[in-house]
């Protein structure tokens, strides 16, 4: 008698039933690409609308029923906790901003960083440079690639689920290609893609062979840096490489993987100190006071207001022009350094990266030089200056950790004694 | 440590029975009790006593720093040489605050009605070199030893929400030039502003440094939700950065800058005066009493009618007495049963002058810990040579 209930509600969600229900949907939707996609589906028969959907079709209307991961987590709870551990699961939080004071703002933007009823943020993290586009750019220029957090359709698109679709590296190359982190065209034309290209999967390696091996969706799996290009602590790093090297030891020997790893990511620590020596260029300008415009003379940015922001919040929009030259060397070459290094691609790693680091160094460089002769600091030195500017320079050299405690000591003496005499 | 000895005691009592022997003769003989009656302190021959004339009652009073010129306000505001015996009727106001600049050739004055204030400055013969009006209260005036007239303004406007107040600084440069110096804003709560009511400008005092480079001021916190602070505030007037050194009652005490700039002598008000170091917090010198002043050396320092030579009791004068130093410090106004007397040869000297280079110098130091760039060791190292 106690199973009466279970065997009711078997009957409740049987294909037969979800058919049945859909014919609601069916009366108007009949014709629809979704419709027919569904039908060729793997969920044909299993599902209908209203199992993703929901049965409020003032709420789907309003796009209130969004179908999101945690709807496809209920079958693929796997994949979704994968998901969720990857970088593919942060994707919202590294990309968007809180827009509640940000005008013309869709208020449905809200749930892709609050949990329904939370004021809460998911991650406190924010992106600048979103909060500055208009919603039409953010959605098509942000949206498409972050909204990956929390859609399984990004990827997979909306009804079908012909593995095809996923398993074609050309799906990953939607956000992962153009100037900020062209993994796609250095994958392409270096060795690896020109053995996709003439031998197709699975004699050659595509982006889901070395990234999501056996279907998994931890798409992380084997990096050793984030996305800026900071090396992850050191045992962690090491469990990743390891990762990696698991699976590249499938087609190559261990030892020359590892090298050609090792390799790319001194090439990645050399870039960066390009980038860091660039970024100190640029303070030391702002401590001067001496860019064109300064922070405290032009927009504010949207997190941080009148500070100088060179990290992962920069704008490229409402800076000065050697902000701009650093955007381009941080953002672009440094990244296409060590994109085209980690992908084996010569050119990306060179001509592309490398090359275009240090040009753009050198112009940063001339520019300085520039501003700091229109200033009237052109030759003057930080310890041949004994003015108040250059003791706030060095504090704030200090502050950074430029500057150890006992230099920092010597320098202000140094100072004093030459206001003193 | 204050000690007196008995016999010095027993001294001063016989000389004042003598004396009130003498008085009560001269009431008899004249009927006039007022030219003869003596200030009763100890020691008084040590010092110069003068008499000058008897006052129906307290007003507001100053003396030029040379002791010869008077000023006192009480229904109007009039002018008494002394040695000549002249007396000048200089304005039908009352006045709120009086002072003479430091070489006594100036005196400045403020009046307050009806939300404005006026500010009058006069030389010695009584004659107004300038004047202005402003909207607030003036709350003090203070010369500069280079001739510059400062005045602490609070102006207060009332909404639904609570009272919005104002605290500046006006600054008249001697000859035709006046410059604003805002201090803080800031709303405080109607129930705060109800019972402080006229009083409110009181909440503002100031004290400008002998450096002329820093201000001693108390500021009044109270917004809504908050529970009402007075604060006492150092602000550097060239970077505008400010340090808290001390919470006060809302209308009593008051802070005023030592000749160092470096301390300064706090009152809370419940009977404990201090000299203090602003940067370290730390109490130098303590006295008793909750009125003071102090000559531009900080050598002298009178309070609640006790003259101290740093912590060294030298005159006490008598219950009741009202006192004001002249501006430079050598004369000692008091008021004592209706009438004034003058005291002076204490000795106050003259207060060390700092050279234009090395005085620039210090500030530019000063101005350096105030914004944080050097610290208090490094600055205190770097003055000690810069004064050697």
């Amino acid at each position: 008698m106690k199973l009466i209930p279970f065997f009711l509600f078997l009957l409740l969600v049987s294909p037969a039933q979800a058919s049945e229900r859909d014919g609601d949907c069916l009366v108007c939707h009949q014709q629809s690409a979704a419709e027919r996609q569904l039908q060729t589906s793997a969920h044909s028969g299993d599902l209908g609308c209203a199992d993703c959907h929901g049965s409020d079709h003032d709420a789907i209307d309003r796009g209130d029923s969004y179908v999101g991961v945690d709807v496809c987590g209920r079958c693929h709870q796997q994949q979704l906790e994968e998901h969720r551990k990857s970088r593919h699961g942060m994707g919202l939080h590294a990309g968007w901003g809180c827009t509640r004071n940000v005008p013309g703002r869709d208020k449905q933007e809200c749930r892709f960083c609050h949990r329904e009823g939370d004021t809460q943020p998911i991650s406190t993290v924010q992106c600048a440079r979103f909060i500055k586009q208009s919603s039409e750019m953010g959605q098509i220029g942000c949206n498409r690639c972050h909204m990956i957090e929390n859609s399984c359709a990004g990827c997979h698109t909306n009804h079908r689920t012909d593995a095809r679709i996923v398993k074609d590296p050309r799906v990953c190359a939607k956000c992962h290609m153009g100037p900020d982190h062209p993994q796609w065209e250095a994958w392409q034309t270096s060795q690896h893609g020109t053995l996709y290209n003439a031998l197709g999967a699975p004699d050659a390696p595509d982006c889901q062979l070395c990234h999501m091996p056996q279907g998994s969706h931890d798409v992380s799996g084997g990096l050793t840096a984030p996305p800026s290009g900071k090396p992850y602590a050191q045992q962690k790093a090491t469990d990743q490489r390891q990762i990696m090297l698991d699976r590249c030891q499938e087609c190559h020997v261990r030892g020359f993987a590892a090298r050609e790893l090792q390799n790319a990511d001194a090439v990645r620590l050399q870039t960066l100190e390009l980038v860091d020596q660039a970024r100190a260029i640029i303070r030391d300008l702002d401590d001067r006071g001496l860019l064109d415009p300064q922070p405290t003379k032009r927009l504010e940015h949207p997190q941080r207001g009148k500070e100088l922001v060179l990290d992962g919040a920069m704008l490229y929009e409402d800076i000065s022009h050697i902000e701009s030259l650093f955007f381009r060397l941080n953002k672009y070459a440094a990244a296409k350094t060590f994109k085209g290094a980690y992908h084996q691609n010569p050119d990306y790693t060179h001509w592309y990266g490398n090359a275009e680091v240090k040009l753009l160094l050198n112009d940063i460089r001339g520019e300085a030089s520039r501003l700091r002769e229109r200033g009237g600091q052109g030759r003057v030195g930080v310890n041949g200056e004994m003015d108040e500017k250059a003791l706030e320079v060095l504090q704030r050299r200090h502050q950074r950790g430029e500057l150890g405690d006992s230099e920092y000591a010597e320098k202000k003496r140094l100072i004093l004694e030459q206001i003193l005499q | 440590m204050i000690f007196v000895k008995p016999e010095r005691v027993f001294l001063c009592f016989n000389r004042c029975m003598n004396k009130l022997l003498v008085c009560l003769l001269s009431f008899l003989l004249t009927g006039c009790v007022a030219a003869i009656v003596p200030l009763p302190v100890l020691d008084a021959e040590r010092f110069s006593i003068r008499q000058l004339l008897p006052v129906d009652k307290i007003g507001l009073m100053a003396i030029s720093a040379d002791g010869r010129m008077l000023a006192w306000s009480d229904s109007d505001l009039e002018l008494f040489d002394i040695e000549s015996s002249q007396r000048h009727s200089l304005l039908n106001a009352r006045a709120e605050t009086l002072r003479w600049s430091f070489d006594g050739a100036l005196l400045a004055a403020t009046t307050y009605m009806d939300g404005e204030s006026h500010l009058y400055v006069y030389d010695r013969s009584g004659v107004a070199v300038f004047d202005t009006h402003f909207a607030g209260r003036v709350g003090r005036l203070q010369w500069s030893h280079t001739g510059q007239l400062t005045a602490g303004v609070l102006s207060a406007r009332k909404f639904s929400f609570g009272t919005h107040i104002k605290g500046q600084l006006l600054s008249w440069d001697g000859r035709w030039r006046m410059t604003k110096i805002p201090l803080f804003e800031t709303t405080i709560k109607p129930t705060t502003a109800a019972q402080l009511a006229d009083r409110l400008y009181e909440t503002f005092d100031f004290d400008l440094s002998p450096l002329e480079d820093e201000v001693l001021y108390t500021r009044l916190y109270a917004p809504p939700a908050f529970a009402a602070t007075r604060y006492l505030v150092l602000h550097n007037l060239q970077t505008g950065e400010e340090k808290q050194i001390a919470s006060l009652p809302m209308l009593v005490g008051k802070g005023r800058l030592a000749a160092d700039g470096e301390s300064a002598y706090v009152t809370d008000g419940k009977g404990q005066i201090t000299l203090q170091d602003l940067w370290s917090t730390r109490i130098l010198q303590q006295w008793t009493g909750t009125r003071f002043d102090y000559d531009p050396r900080s050598e002298w320092l009178i309070a609640d009618g006790g003259l101290y030579q740093g912590q060294q009791l030298q005159v006490q004068l008598p219950p009741k007495s009202f006192f004001r130093l002249s501006s430079g410090g050598h004369f000692l106004l008091v008021s004592w049963n209706r009438q004034l007397y003058l005291l002076s040869d204490y000795s106050a000297g003259e207060r060390t002058k700092i050279g234009g280079v090395r005085m620039k110098k210090l500030q530019k130091l000063r101005r350096l810990r105030s914004r944080g760039l050097i610290e208090q060791a490094e600055y205190l190292q770097a003055r000690e040579r810069l004064l050697q």
